[in-house]
């Protein structure tokens, strides 16, 4: 029997990821009753924390970029968050290995200037230009990157294809695209916060951070439920008025706040009959980002010391990052190439590798196998030993990343961001419905923490500048 | 002419700004009253492109700071345009 006490809230945020967490803070601190529920037992999305026997590990995101510089600083101040987590800043941040050179990104982006520069004399002055389009970027610049992929700006700066590779390498990284794919805004976005300011590390783990975010929120009133999967947008006259919980629980919200995946906010959650053809199409006209296989490895110290603390190690045998990231994987997955990232006690190391989705039927059969070659690689490129020495394994395929997160495929960055993809004003705030916002990695606005972390601030910033005027 | 100009500038920073259009104002300035920052002043400038079918200069982007500004040079580049294909 459906319950009678319907409860009230100015504002119900479906998903506590990043982007849902900081959006439903700044609601809450400006005085709003915001409820956010989670279907997971634990806030964060991508940014959560786990135990296996005496290791812990972070699930996906591994370091947050833009705490001193970018989106993020604004945020722990603005939220007082310093009061709940502390930062340590790993250096370098980024390690780019190919067969010819190691390159480091050092927190003193001075340094890792120097660096370039001596492998790459030739082009000083073009990294300098290159360097300062980040560092202190000139609106009229960066508007002339609108319609250009980063692609585009490293042919712009540079004539070394060996160097431009290894700039954009931890790029394509963290937004699961090649170069010539990017979006240069978005591009540009991640390389100023998460390569050049990046490295940061929430002491305790990246839970500590989604926790802070978490209990920042309860102290300003706002009402967290854990478990708890919305099932129904209710939608009355083209406008939201509802969502229904799971266990037919209806709860009457004055606006709606997604931050769970694209197909399910508009399919599962609003409905088919709600969205109109249009939507639908170009709904299934576009592509998510890339998936993950995550590699968990418990090891003892003497064999984690062999990776510098902290940093993120990307090292990609193949040449061309375009198929690195657009054919991940045929028969079996290419673990080559990957980024591997040593826990700062030395205790744990996570290496992350592209893949596509397939079922759990065919993880269940291959997991294991592509585990192995995956440790195998590892062994051989960088952590000699490491199999004698191994104390625990485990790996999350894009089949767990899916169940976990409810992400589609088990995409790791939302739509992927394209030129074409970027931006896209329905995908934020959909003009067929009133009282919908979209703030997660599907709203087309950025990837990776820094971009939902904008996206949920900026979100809340238009939620409340449309409730003072009403 | 310039009133669907004015009207068509309005809707598009209504969207990005997340608010209606009738709460825009020709004076208001982009960053103070409507939060519109680097990032967004792009996305309203490629907006205005692909609506008026015009070509904003690049160092032209940073110069627009109020609605009144992105309206007129509108309809500056609009007039040019219109010269240019008579001259043809």
């Amino acid at each position: 029997m459906p319950r009678t006490d319907i409860r009230t809230f100015d504002v119900v945020i479906v998903g506590a990821g990043i982007g849902g967490l900081v959006c439903g803070c700044y609601l809450a601190k400006a005085g709003k009753k915001v409820l956010i529920v989670e279907q997971h037992h634990i806030p964060g999305g991508y940014c959560t924390t786990f135990r296996r026997r005496q290791f812990q590990f972070d699930a996906a995101a591994n370091t947050l970029g833009g705490v001193e510089r970018g989106v993020l600083s604004a945020i722990i101040k603005e939220l007082r968050l310093d009061e709940l987590v502390r930062f340590t800043r790993f250096d370098p941040s980024d390690i780019v290995v190919t067969n010819d050179y190691t390159i480091s990104f050092w927190n003193d982006n001075q340094r890792t200037r120097e660096e370039v520069q001596r492998v790459f004399p030739d082009e000083s002055k073009n990294l300098d230009n290159f360097l300062d389009i980040f560092l202190n970027p000139v609106a009229s610049l960066l508007s002339s990157f609108r319609y250009m992929t980063f692609q585009d700006v490293l042919d712009r700066f540079f004539n070394s294809s060996r160097l431009k590779r290894i700039l954009a390498t931890p790029l394509s990284g963290f937004t699961g695209l090649a170069p010539s794919q990017l979006s240069a805004i978005v591009g540009h976005t991640v390389y100023s916060q998460q390569v050049l300011d990046g490295g940061y590390y929430p002491i305790g783990g990246m839970q500590a951070f989604s926790d802070a975010l978490a209990n920042r929120f309860r102290t300003f009133g706002g009402d967290l439920r854990l478990q708890t999967r919305a099932i129904n947008f209710e939608v009355q006259r083209g406008k939201i008025t509802g969502v229904i919980l799971k266990g037919d629980e209806r709860i009457s919200a004055g606006c709606v706040v997604s931050d769970c995946d694209a197909n399910s906010t508009f399919i599962d959650l609003i409905g088919k009959e709600h969205c109109g053809s249009e939507m639908l199409s170009h709904l299934s006209r576009m592509t998510p980002s890339v998936s993950m296989f995550i590699a968990y490895l418990g090891v003892n110290g003497s064999i984690g010391k062999l990776l510098a603390s902290g940093a993120n190690i990307w090292k990609f045998a193949n040449n061309d990052l375009e198929s690195v990231f657009r054919e991940p994987m045929n028969e079996t997955l290419d673990v080559r190439n990957y980024m591997v990232h040593g826990s700062a006690d030395n205790k744990t190391i996570t290496a992350l590798t592209p893949a596509l989705f397939k079922e759990k039927q065919f993880w269940s059969e291959h997991k294991s196998a592509i585990l192995d070659d995956f440790i195998r690689q590892l062994e051989e490129d960088l952590i000699p030993g490491l199999s004698a020495d191994l104390l625990f394994k485990d790996a999350a395929t894009p089949a767990t990343l899916w169940r976990y997160t409810g992400n589609q495929k088990g995409s790791a960055y939302g739509w992927a961001p394209t030129t074409s993809q970027y931006a896209i004003m329905q995908f934020r705030k959909p003009p067929f419905i009133d009282n919908l916002y979209l703030a997660g990695h599907w709203a087309t606005y950025g990837a990776g923490i820094a971009g939902v972390s904008y996206l949920g601030r900026d979100t809340a910033r238009q939620i409340l500048r449309k409730t003072r005027i009403n | 002419m310039v009133e669907s100009i004015e009207q068509g500038i309005k809707e598009i920073v209504a969207d990005i700004a997340g608010m209606e259009t009738e709460e825009i104002g020709l004076n208001m300035n982009l960053n103070k009253d409507l939060d519109i920052d680097s990032i967004k002043a792009i996305e309203i400038t490629v907006a205005i492109e692909k609506k008026f079918k015009v070509s904003v200069r690049d160092e032209d982007v940073p110069k627009i700071t109020t609605i009144q500004q992105a309206v007129d040079l509108v309809v500056r580049l609009l007039a040019q345009k219109s010269s240019e294909n008579a001259k043809n």
